[in-house]
């Protein structure tokens, strides 16, 4: 009886009804729309940060040296940890580093795979191109310059481990504002040792009187204060520093090889320490290390675009219940005469407030049910607008829109059984 | 006659008129107050920004490229090459000097401590620049590294400074003690006020006043590198096309390059004020801006469109159902013998001036709650904007009248025997 008298009463007044419904829908789309963005953005604005490189590094912990000799860091299985990373979902760049020699003048190269790198560092401005081909080199802004690089020239690069000269073309010179524009950036088959063997420590001729104004006894001084602050590297090889002030063909300790792996984590820091964590149950010499720079900036970042649509989402909500508020109160002063003829014939003015009520939740329903429907779609176009991506239908924003809406739906009705129980039967059904 | 029922029509439904003032004034001040937030947000955001570290890095031009592999660094003879401490306070000189949020100088050199050598970082904290005819501009560590965390206090003088997190774990120091610090030039002892965690090479450094590393190291006035703080905007194609080629600009496309705050013109303008210098921007930092603020702007422009529809819808909704309880009263003006046109010039006058009213209450509380938003977000004062002031009335009047049109014209195409009947 009661369940007909709501449906016939809905029926009954298409209008206000509709009104009402489309008041209540209104609301629903908003609080499903608002809370779909809420999640989704945070995770595409979180994915669209992690396009703009590594937030995680690991690289290789060197164990204490025995001796005075030159030593040799542990070895690392490099596929086993970035098998593990890959099936995470962690986009990953290994980087090999080595020291050569250009026109006597020690330059940091650095061997990666292109496309891996592409990914990792898509900040860079590149003038040319990357490097594809076995022979072909980007430089850093700062060590073309040094160098007097540009795109189409050619380079040799001396090994400090004894192997054969390379003949690189350069094919791209490359702007990052940070360390990586004083190296140059070969693709990994470039060097044949580098990405595939421990790191060595070798004693090497470097030519001095090219670098003007320098004695090779500043340069060892240098390397040797510069080494000794890092207890990896200080612990791991100890320096066997012979160069003196004579000039040419004095030796330096370098590094032949060194890898470290850039990573791009998907989430925010404790998605970090979890890879950590599973890192550490390999049992690897490497340490993981989060960049906190870029972590602190997008925590920050995304905390601010939260309370933003936080914000929005209940500006919205309060402006919606305003409105619902206004059709159900609308919808009791249509519907006096029928509320006044209930009361008339022996209903108490709670069972009339009940019937507005339950009139209410079971628009409500639907509207949270169609709302729901057609926020995730308006919030599918948003997002598609602003990230090109797709949304997930959430199972949070389904609660969002049934919550809002039945929450607004109990706030209208209660308003309206309160009008409602001020009507007059006898003057309503008189028409005064 | 007219104006006398207008006027008795407010003075009978006092209660009534003040809760349709009071609808629109609560609808749109939220309207206004997220106009007010929306008109600010980008610029708001783009402070934001900060969080990522500089996007500017400036370093003597002649500075040599370092060689670093695997933690050694063989530094190059070009290092002896520094800037001026004396020339910082041009950066608060140039055309874009209102853009430059903070900055802050760094000299790094090696020092003994506990028979060990450990670098030592040298910058500015709350460092005041004293600047010509304007007041003097605080900048620091705190503001140009935000990631930065110190347990503990920030150094405030010369005698303390900071110890970077690994370093304080090897030899197990805190704060409250006492390190000295000793180089070839001289020795010092400051006292440690707080563990750092950069999550960069400064964890493994003391970090202390840039005058007394200046000092230790034998370097009086000069720094190494600055790192500045810059409000940028983000680049688009003709930034790009200045990046690849400056000479593929025509005039008028230079001088809107030069004429708008692109990293790479705030980092030219930077570098032609500070002799010797080279500035290059870290473009992880500009590109990060370029994205978030690129999605955000589409983001914001949706959300406030959303916000101002459901306002709209629920502005009207309340109006229309304050006309629709009024139907009777329609009816009997009918009745007495009103034309329709003299109905609806009635209601539409009474909309007009409730859609003024809460219109302009809105003006003011909207821009109040906007400020109030932006203080709770981003904890910023906001700027006055005078255009929400003429747009609340507007927006008031047009939602009223057009929340008053339909129902009333309804209303008096509804037979008013009917409606007096109560049918």
């Amino acid at each position: 009886m009661l369940g007909r008298m709501v449906v016939k009463a809905i029926l009954k007044n298409p209008g206000v009804s509709l009104w009402t419904l489309g008041a209540l829908t209104t609301c629903a789309i908003l609080a499903a729309l608002f809370a779909t963005m809420a999640m989704e953005v945070q995770q595409k604005m979180s994915g669209e940060l992690r396009h703009i490189g590594a937030n995680a590094v690991v690289y290789p912990i060197t164990s204490p040296a025995s001796s005075q000799s030159a030593s040799t860091p542990p070895q690392v299985d490099w596929p086993t940890i970035e098998t593990l990373l890959q099936t995470r979902g962690v986009k990953t760049a290994r980087v090999a580093l080595r020291v050569g020699l250009i026109e006597g003048r020690p330059v940091a190269v650095a061997a990666a795979n292109p496309q891996s790198l592409t990914v990792m560092t898509g900040y860079w401005s590149v003038t040319g191109r990357r490097p594809s081909g076995s022979d072909e080199v980007m430089a850093g802004r700062s060590v073309a310059k040094m160098l007097g690089l540009s795109v189409g020239g050619r380079i040799n690069i001396q090994w400090l481990s004894g192997e054969s000269p390379g003949q690189y073309q350069v094919v791209g010179i490359f702007e990052s504002g940070d360390e990586d524009e004083d190296r140059l950036f070969v693709p990994p088959g470039s060097l044949t040792v580098a990405t595939a063997g421990p790191a060595r420590f070798a004693q090497v001729p470097v030519t001095h009187p090219q670098v003007p104004g320098v004695t090779a006894g500043r340069y060892a001084d240098c390397l040797s204060c510069h080494a000794a602050t890092d207890p990896k590297i200080r612990n791991a090889a100890p320096l066997p520093l012979s160069a003196g002030p004579t000039g040419a063909g004095n030796s330096l300790p370098m590094t032949s090889d060194f890898g470290y792996l850039l990573m791009s984590v998907p989430g925010d820091g404790s998605a970090i320490r979890a890879l950590e964590q599973a890192i550490n149950n390999l049992e690897q010499p490497v340490q993981l290390k989060p960049l906190q720079q870029v972590l602190y900036g997008e925590r920050h970042m995304l905390t601010k675009i939260n309370l933003l649509a936080g914000l929005a989402l209940t500006a919205v909500a309060v402006l919606t219940a305003m409105g619902v508020c206004a059709a159900v109160l609308a919808r009791v002063v249509q519907r006096r005469k029928e509320l006044a003829l209930l009361q008339s014939l022996g209903a108490t003015r709670w069972a009339v407030g009940m019937l507005l009520l339950l009139e209410n939740t079971a628009m409500g329903v639907v509207a949270a049910a169609s709302g729901f429907v057609l926020g995730t779609a308006l919030a599918q176009g948003v997002v598609w607008y602003v990230f090109h991506a797709n949304v997930q239908p959430r199972v949070a924003a389904l609660a969002a829109a049934t919550g809002v809406t039945l929450g607004v739906c109990l706030l209208a009705g209660w308003l309206g059984a309160r009008r409602a129980s001020r009507l007059q039967p006898a003057a309503i059904l008189r028409g005064d | 006659m007219f104006f006398r029922m207008l006027i008795e029509s407010f003075v009978r439904r006092r209660s009534r008129k003040l809760l349709a003032v009071a609808a629109v004034w609560i609808g749109l001040s939220l309207v206004i107050g997220l106009l007010a937030l929306g008109l600010d947000v980008g610029d708001k955001l783009n402070r934001e920004m900060r969080s990522f570290g500089a996007n500017i890095q400036l370093q003597p031009a002649e500075a040599a490229v370092d060689v670093r592999v695997g933690g050694y660094e063989l530094v190059a003879p070009g290092r002896t090459v520094y800037l001026d401490e004396a020339d910082l306070p041009r950066l608060k000189q140039i055309f874009w000097r209102n853009n430059i949020l903070a900055f802050a100088p760094r000299l790094t050199t090696q020092a003994r401590l506990a028979g060990r050598s450990v670098p030592l970082v040298g910058t500015w904290f709350n460092h005041h620049v004293l600047l010509e005819d304007a007041d003097p501009f605080v900048t620091g560590a705190a503001e140009v590294f935000p990631y930065w965390q110190a347990r503990g206090a920030w150094p405030m003088n010369p005698e303390s400074c900071l110890v970077g997190a690994a370093l304080a774990q090897e030899l197990d120091l805190g704060p409250g003690d006492r390190v000295e610090l000793t180089t070839d030039q001289r020795s010092t002892s400051v006292r440690i006020v707080g563990v750092l965690t950069s999550g960069k090479d400064e964890d493994e450094a003391i970090v202390a006043p840039l005058s007394v590393v200046q000092r230790l190291a034998g370097l009086p006035g000069k720094v190494a590198e600055v790192q500045i703080s810059a409000l940028t905007t983000p680049e688009n194609k003709l930034a790009e096309r200045y990046g690849r080629d400056p000479q593929s600009l025509t005039p008028a496309e230079y001088e809107r390059w030069v004429c708008t705050p692109y990293p790479g013109s705030v980092a030219a303008d930077i570098q032609n004020a500070v002799p010797g210098s080279s500035a290059r921007v870290v473009r992880r930092v500009a590109e990060t801006q370029g994205a978030v603020l690129g999605r955000i702007d589409g983001l914001m422009l949706l959300l406030g469109i959303f916000v101002l529809i459901a306002s709209t819808l629920s502005i009207m909704g309340v109006l229309s159902s304050a006309v629709l309880e009024r139907r009777g009263e329609v009816a009997l003006l009918q009745a007495v013998g009103a034309h329709r046109a003299d109905v609806l010039r009635l209601f539409l006058t009474e909309a007009v001036a409730i859609g003024l009213a809460g219109g302009v209450l809105a003006a003011l509380t909207g821009q109040v709650l906007g400020g109030w938003l932006l203080r709770v977000i981003f904890d910023s004062a906001s700027e006055p904007h005078g255009v929400l002031l003429i747009l609340a009335p507007l927006l008031g009047l047009l939602i009223a009248v057009a929340a008053s049109v339909p129902p009333v014209w309804r209303t008096v195409h509804q037979q008013a025997a009917r409606l007096l009947r109560g049918v």
